[in-house]
């Protein structure tokens, strides 16, 4: 079967499927467009102000570890997610002993899981589903979490 | 995923769209895996099959959550284009891989999408296939992302 180019005029559904959601997330008006995109502030959605909370402490604790641990690439990880949810960088110092960190990551992968599924607003457990799939990349990996 | 009764709005439509998307997947991967070599690329080739055996259960799962919620699922298309071009009578394994790797990325936003729109147990099994297609991205040589399904995020 000859598979270069396009095999029959229809446009494919998943490339139409990607676009209409792309499209479809451009008119959520509480996330602005795809590419301009505004952190997830706990102060804007008052339902969530809690789950947010226990997301920042369990994201801020395993920043901490991975750092501790000198993962600096999962730490990076950590600080990009809480930044997404507008909040600061853990401050404490990094554990000398502290837990392990695969330990850690599945506890705040179960976290995220968690809280995205009981997110009031979809574009909140949106994000966080997709931290959660961050995440759950790197427990995928030995070498990345050890 | 759903017992029969009235779902959110915008629930039916979002299941409809990633079923959509699932039809297309087990169509691409089908083909990509019929260009693989199974004794050149085993490994390739496993991972191919694995994601196309995921997919076709994704598709089924959705197709009976759609008809218990009193509708009738999108049927798919008799073919679709590739994400991207497969040059030549022989693909590479980078080509086959790649063209893989956006299946399994353009379902991850599909699914992100799916969790903003949906509730309870629609929401729970999309948080799951999302995280099932991050880590099927790994397989097909993709990098650990700041945000698999949202990429916006990243690109602040």
């Amino acid at each position: 079967m000859a598979v270069t180019g396009p095999i029959l005029p229809r446009r494919a559904t998943l490339v139409a499927g990607a676009g209409t959601v792309l499209a479809v997330a451009g008119c959520d008006d509480t996330r602005g467009t795809p590419r301009a995109v505004s952190p997830v502030s706990s102060a804007s959605s008052a339902p969530d102000a809690v789950l947010v909370e226990r997301v920042v402490t369990a994201l801020q604790r395993a920043e901490r570890v991975a750092a501790g641990h000198g993962s600096l690439e999962l730490a990076a990880l950590h600080r990009a997610h809480l930044e997404a949810l507008d909040a600061d960088v853990a401050g404490g110092r990094a554990p000398r002993h502290g837990p392990p960190v695969r330990r850690t990551e599945q506890h705040l992968h179960a976290a995220l899981v968690a809280a995205a599924e009981g997110a009031a607003s979809g574009t909140l457990a949106r994000l966080l589903a997709s931290m959660s799939a961050a995440v759950g990349q790197r427990l995928a990996m030995p070498e990345t979490v050890a | 995923m759903s017992g029969p009764g009235d779902p959110a709005p915008g629930t039916l439509a979002a299941l409809q769209t990633t079923l959509a998307a699932e039809h297309a997947a087990v169509w691409v991967l089908g083909v990509l895996g019929g260009r693989t070599s199974a004794s050149r690329s085993g490994s390739l080739y496993a991972a191919i099959s694995a994601a196309y055996v995921a997919h076709r259960s994704r598709r089924d799962q959705l197709t009976s959550t759609i008809r218990d919620l009193g509708s009738d699922p999108v049927a798919s298309a008799a073919a679709y284009d590739l994400p991207r071009p497969i040059e030549g009578p022989g693909p590479s394994d980078r080509q086959l891989a790649a063209a893989a790797l956006e299946v399994e990325q353009r379902c991850a936003a599909t699914y992100a999408f799916l969790v903003a729109q949906t509730s309870g147990r629609e929401r729970g099994w999309a948080i799951r296939a999302l995280n099932e297609a991050a880590v099927r991205e790994l397989a097909f040589r993709g990098t650990p992302e700041m945000f698999p399904g949202a990429d916006e995020y990243a690109d602040r």
